[in-house]
């Protein structure tokens, strides 16, 4: 038993949050590379394949 | 939680700034790399909470605790750091409704108050989630503005 999540549908829902999450995101990350400079590459280097396939799977999602 | 696995160690690094930082925020993100078959899923499962991530050996104390002894060897700081920024991620995790294998290997059995939605699409709308969430962003925040 699985549960198909539109995600087209589903963002343009939530949009207020969706952006709010991602502009938390985005401030937290900038801080912390000015706070960590290059140190930043050890805490998210091991994501950056998690980060890709994410990303695919949203693309390939959106344009179903 | 999503943010708070940053913001909860921040917010601690403003409390006790002799912790390590780097050390603090790897020990609390390490845990989350066991999402791999979570994101490779073809479909979010109608039960998320029978689903693989959380339920590995990275999501318990009991890793953390074991991982201290040699980084101890290495520096006691980076050692402790890691190790309490591993825990939060887990205690944090533990307030799901999922729970986590807080006594593991003593036991599998999955602990925790099971206060807060296991599912993400659930999770990032809920408005008290938010808002909890958003809380702690803004203290990470002045912590970060004011060190």
């Amino acid at each position: 038993m699985s549960l198909k999540i539109n995600l087209r549908r589903w963002g343009g829902k939530n949009s207020p949050y969706v952006a709010a999450w991602i502009i938390m995101g985005i401030v937290l990350f900038i801080l912390l590379v000015l706070k960590l400079r290059l140190e930043i590459l050890i805490l998210i280097g091991p994501f950056i394949p998690y980060l890709v396939i994410t990303l695919a799977r949203i693309r390939q999602e959106l344009k179903r | 939680m999503i943010l708070a696995h940053i913001t909860v160690p921040l917010i601690l690094y403003g409390f006790f700034p002799q912790l390590h930082l780097l050390a603090l925020l790897v020990g609390a993100n390490i845990s989350s790399l066991d999402s791999l078959p979570t994101l490779i899923r073809k479909r979010t499962p109608k039960e998320p909470i029978t689903e693989a991530h959380a339920a590995t050996i990275l999501h318990t104390l009991f890793f953390f605790i074991v991982l201290f002894i040699p980084l101890y060897i290495f520096n006691l700081t980076i050692a402790l750091s890691f190790m309490i920024g591993g825990f939060t991620h887990v205690l944090i995790d533990a307030l799901d409704e999922k729970g986590r294998m807080l006594l593991y290997p003593l036991s599998n059995k999955f602990y925790g108050p099971k206060i807060l939605t296991y599912d993400f699409w659930t999770y990032v709308t809920d408005k008290k989630i938010f808002a909890l969430e958003s809380a702690l962003f803004v203290a990470a925040c002045i912590v970060l503005l004011m060190r």
